[in-house]
């Protein structure tokens, strides 16, 4: 279904609520979905942390959650084996951006896809009080979205550092499954972990002034997820 | 005693018992209805003894814990701060209704000294069905409550809602003033409060007049009266109003509507915000807000507005549901700072 955000408010969306639990029917049975620096720590204990390009040029960081599309591993019974799910579904269909007001200010506004499955016009988690005043849910979603709003520009200048250290490389893993059949995963990237070694100690300070060596470790660390995953697949089979 | 020499408070005639001459609605002034609900069974069961309202209101209530405040014999029953004012002079607890009236009965048969108070209880939740078995027609939707104890005070306050509070059993003296008199009555703390409402630190039974001399004026204009089990007294918004409970056991059941829509903001919150904002500023200053407040606020006509069109008055013209709702929104984001 096509996206349609609006700009959230306490009167066009009065009655608007979010559904919480059942993440298959709601649209988060995916293979893969962006991933932010700020989370890589946490993500990478479950999560193979990948890249993809980017449609407007560059790459984004992903988390790895299947093989295939609509494949989600860390699914089961309509239920989050992990209890963190990536900072990209948790905001589920809430976006935060920045608006030109009338006086010409730019001003960051929470939006609301108001097609998304997660909303409902009767049951869930209300996110105004009665009046028009903000629920906890829609506070600890807000600063969940500011969070991610800071850690996205973070995130962008990371995924430039590493290409512009020629560290990117394409990842091609080949899958035998205990059945025999073969699965082909394509267009990832990764860390380049040969051209990882020949940096410099200038380059290895830069990288860490910037913040940008931990998650750098965090998304090599993260490809040991596969094997799990892989074993998780057999045992669907 | 004070209470001598003051005004009585105009009494009216209820020509039907349940029902409120509608001229009341409309009043600015407190008045007296007597007899209002002496047809409620809770009062003919009460005129026998208390024994006898109690198993009356046995069959209503529920074993839902209920907050009561007791207080040591020095306090005399008049909950307030204590004498180092760091504090309250009472203490809260709670047990079921059954068990509160329990408590009540020993200390008035051991007399004590000591008091117990609850105050403010919805009748709906504690007393389930009493309400429909004791009518009184209130417009709109009311919050009623009922207040139960020996003999207890509640110091001078203010409500926003106009309110009706009809005597079910034991005597009760209402001692009002207009709210103008807030100069007079030494009001305490607004943010730290008994039990919600800012109230008069003068104890009206022994007034400390070298303490608080402009009491004095403000018993120039306090208007009072004993209310006897089936009367009732309205009490208009914003009055400020001492209740003091006469018998050994008291309960009275009381009806607080708002004349505004409830969607409506705040007017404490409101000069909260102004405390926080203006209170502080130079005096010049502060003369300027308050011209800007008389214009917008407290003097408002179409003057402030009457020159601007219509479609671009934005919250200057009449404010429905949304319009609030926007402009909370909009005050939320700015006082999140």
């Amino acid at each position: 279904m096509m996206s349609n955000f609006e700009i959230l408010n306490n009167v066009d969306h009065k009655d608007l609520r979010v559904v919480q639990g059942n993440p298959t029917t709601h649209g988060e049975g995916v293979h893969c979905c962006p991933a932010y620096t700020f989370e890589f720590r946490d993500l990478q204990n479950d999560f193979p942390l990948l890249l993809q390009e980017h449609s407007e040029g560059g790459f984004i960081p992903v988390a790895l959650m299947g093989f295939e599309a609509g494949e989600n591993l860390f699914i089961e019974c309509d239920a989050w084996l992990v209890p963190t799910p990536p900072a990209y579904i948790r905001k589920g269909p809430f976006l935060i951006g920045t608006h030109k007001t009338e006086a010409s200010e730019l001003v960051r506004m929470m939006s609301v896809d108001t097609s998304h499955p997660r909303v409902s016009w009767d049951d869930g988690t209300a996110l105004f009080q009665p009046l028009g005043g903000r629920t906890d849910y829609l506070e600890q979603t807000a600063n969940l979205l500011e969070t991610i709003f800071e850690s996205a520009e973070h995130t962008k200048r990371f995924t430039a550092a590493l290409d512009s250290l020629a560290l990117i490389e394409s990842i091609t893993l080949d899958i035998t499954l205990n059945d025999g059949s073969k699965n082909q995963l394509l267009g990832f990237y990764t860390v380049n972990e040969d051209m990882l070694k020949q940096l410099s100690a200038e380059q290895l300070s830069a990288l860490s002034g910037e913040g940008f060596l931990m998650p750098l470790f965090m998304m090599l660390a993260s490809l040991s997820n596969f094997t799990a995953m892989i074993k998780r697949k057999d045992q669907r089979l | 005693m004070i209470y001598e020499a003051l005004s009585r408070v105009e009494c009216i005639d209820v020509a039907e018992p349940g029902v409120i001459p509608p001229t009341v609605f409309t009043r600015e002034t407190p008045v007296v209805l007597r007899g209002l609900v002496r047809h409620w069974p809770a009062v003919e069961h009460g005129a026998d003894d208390f024994d006898a309202l109690r198993d009356y209101l046995s069959k209503f209530w529920n074993t839902r814990p209920v907050t009561a405040y007791v207080a040591p014999a020095e306090v005399q029953g008049r909950f307030g701060y204590n004498d180092a004012f760091n504090g309250f002079n009472f203490q809260a607890g709670s047990a079921p209704l059954a068990e509160m009236v329990e408590r009540m009965k020993e200390q008035v048969a051991s007399a004590d000294g000591r008091s117990i108070y609850v105050g403010s209880t919805p009748v709906n939740e504690w007393l389930p069905g009493f309400r429909e078995a004791n009518p009184l027609s209130v417009p709109g939707d009311p919050l009623v409550n009922f207040w139960m104890g020996n003999r207890t005070t509640v110091s001078a306050h203010y409500d926003f809602p106009s309110n009706v509070a009809c005597v079910v059993y034991g005597q009760r003296r209402f001692t009002l003033f207009p709210s103008g008199q807030v100069d007079n009555l030494y009001v305490g703390p607004i943010d730290r409060t008994p039990s919600g409402q800012p109230i008069s630190l003068v104890d009206f039974d022994a007034p400390d007049f070298e303490r608080f001399p402009r009491f004095k004026e403000a018993l120039e204009h306090a208007q009072t009266v004993v209310l006897e089990p089936g009367d009732a007294i309205f009490v208009p918004s914003m009055w400020w109003h001492h209740v003091k409970a006469l018998a050994d056991c008291n309960l009275l059941v009381n009806y607080w509507w708002l004349d505004n829509a409830a969607f409506m903001g705040s007017p404490f919150t409101a000069l909260m915000h102004a405390v926080m904002s203006i209170r502080n500023l130079s005096p010049s200053q502060r003369s300027a807000w308050g011209n800007l407040f008389n214009h917008y606020v407290f003097n408002a006509d179409d003057t402030a507005i009457d020159h601007i069109p219509e479609h671009a008055r934005g919250c200057l013209a009449e404010l429905d549901e949304n319009d609030v709702r926007r402009l909370r929104a909009e005050l939320i984001n700015r006082l999140n700072q």
